[in-house]
């Protein structure tokens, strides 16, 4: 496929958000400009996630980052009626965080939702803006590989393709957590005696926005059994959260931002730390809310849900391969970041009897595994693998 | 963990202060950061100022791709960890058996 950028032809809707529509979504009729034929190709990593995408691009043929971005996933539609001057060059939508900074002249909306497209206008129009970061000119070749959650089915990645459609010109959707795992190897000391190789064996836990996504790595292309894809991640995490304040600080007022926020503070597993007092301002009043319980129930919630699918990735493995796997489970994703996570899933393996388990988290890094593996497999992608796009 | 309990046992647990031990861990992790960063960009510079052999993944592709490995018999240890564009083949594999699996 070579298509240019195509213009948007559909009109918005009164408030500024283009309509979903029942039909589905098709793309547009028009033949889309064909590129220079002696046009550069970038090559795009694009972490696709439901909170927050990851970018990294570069020219092909070269080992050059020229592009290194993590842009909340929220394309804002400027409300009608606002006064000119206020959304800077009058710009009729915003992405990522000038769209939440401008959050009172804005509709907000996610493309995404549990990992998947949920609003393909809005995930057409943030591919278009990131198709305008790496390549402003608008003649390049942008080859782009995607991740997708673990077991993302055959509608979803179809609906992905959709949206990049005359946007972006060669394609290619990767399980996430696989990406982290290439992006999280050191490809300088692949082969040496005494690297654990995390492309050989490895398990990764990647926890989102939208999904927890886990998966066997072991030298081959993880199969569907090697893989779960787990629907309760940060966002269920924040609802848990809510839902718990609202029922002890009724009418507090506080945003799901708010709470996300609070959340990415102060999160942590394993038993209950009390007190845990923080201050936050309802109604321009400073209030000192105690958290601890309602934090910890809601983030070991989460370890419940995952360590099911852990222990029977686990159990997948075969026993020439299980006693290093063990000991190279590794958590990446914005739940990295909770407080002890690794500790309590390494903890929770050895009273299951499981051999010297070591569970680690992926760093500050965190937020660039998937967009880094994803760049290295463009890099390493042959020709004819990128025709794997729409029929 | 061993190291900071002894500190504690011997002086008190009031005297290495949570809060500054999250600061250092954050600021040791984003200098670990950093430097990761750094040597993941150099690094094949400095091969290529070195003449080093080209990795794996920017040597020309063989003509024939290997078959891919199937889920169901992962490969003993080799010397060679697998190629980058040898593990896409194993993806494209899957998702073409898929594919015509489904019902049209």
């Amino acid at each position: 496929m070579s298509s240019a950028t195509l213009e948007k032809t559909e009109k918005p809707t009164a408030n500024g958000i283009p309509a979903v529509s029942a039909a589905p979504f098709s793309p547009p009729a028009t033949a889309p400009a064909k590129r220079p034929a002696a046009a550069k190709t970038i090559l795009l990593g694009f972490d696709l996630g439901t909170n927050k995408s990851c970018i990294l691009a570069g020219a092909a043929g070269s080992t050059d980052i020229v592009l290194s971005k993590v842009i909340p996933s929220v394309v804002g539609y400027v409300k009608e009626g606002i006064v000119e001057g206020i959304i800077t060059d009058n710009a009729t939508q915003l992405f990522g965080e000038d769209a939440l900074r401008n959050h009172l002249h804005v509709n907000l909306v996610p493309p995404l939702a549990n990992g998947v497209v949920a609003h393909p206008e809005a995930a057409r129009d943030l591919f278009r803006h990131i198709r305008q970061l790496v390549d402003p000119s608008g003649q390049a070749e942008l080859r782009a590989v995607i991740g997708v959650p673990a077991n993302a089915d055959a509608s979803a990645r179809e609906e992905i393709r959709h949206c990049a459609q005359g946007i972006f010109d060669r394609l290619l959707l990767i399980p996430e957590p696989f990406l982290a795992a290439l992006g999280f190897r050191d490809d300088a000391r692949v082969g040496q005696a005494g690297y654990a190789d995390p492309v050989i064996n490895s398990l990764f836990i990647d926890i989102g926005g939208g999904t927890s996504d886990l998966c066997l790595v072991q030298g081959y292309f993880p199969g569907p059994d090697d893989q779960a894809s787990i629907p309760f991640a940060g966002d269920a995490i924040d609802a848990l959260i809510q839902s718990d304040l609202d029922r002890t600080y009724p009418n507090n007022g506080l945003s799901r931002q708010k709470v996300r926020e609070l959340k990415e503070a102060h999160s942590y597993v394993g038993a209950i730390r009390k007190p845990l007092d923080v201050k936050v301002v309802i109604g321009g009043k400073g209030h000192s809310l105690e958290l601890g319980e309602t934090i910890g129930n809601a983030c070991n919630a989460l370890i419940d849900k995952i360590y099911p699918a852990l222990t029977t990735l686990i159990a997948r493995a075969s026993s020439d391969s299980v006693l290093a796997l063990l000991q190279n489970i590794v958590v990446t994703g914005g739940g990295s970041q909770i407080k002890g996570i690794d500790t309590l899933l390494q903890q929770r393996l050895a009273d299951d009897g499981f051999e010297s388990p070591r569970v680690r988290v992926a760093g500050q890094d965190y937020k660039r595994y998937v967009a880094m593996g994803a760049l290295k497999a463009a890099r390493a992608a042959r020709e004819n693998q990128w025709q794997h796009l729409l029929a | 963990m061993d190291a900071l309990k002894a500190v504690r046992e011997r002086y008190g647990p009031a005297c290495v202060n949570d809060e500054d031990l999250d600061q250092i861990f954050q600021r040791e992790a984003a200098r670990v950061t950093d430097a990761r960063i750094l040597a993941e960009l150099l690094a094949p510079r400095l091969l290529a100022a070195m003449g080093a052999p080209q990795s794996r993944e920017t040597r020309p592709a063989p003509a024939p791709p290997p078959a891919p490995f199937p889920a169901s018999s992962p490969p003993t240890a080799t010397a060679d960890p697998p190629g980058i564009a040898d593990l896409l083949d194993g993806m494209l594999a899957l998702d073409h058996d898929a594919r015509t699996r489904r019902p049209r």
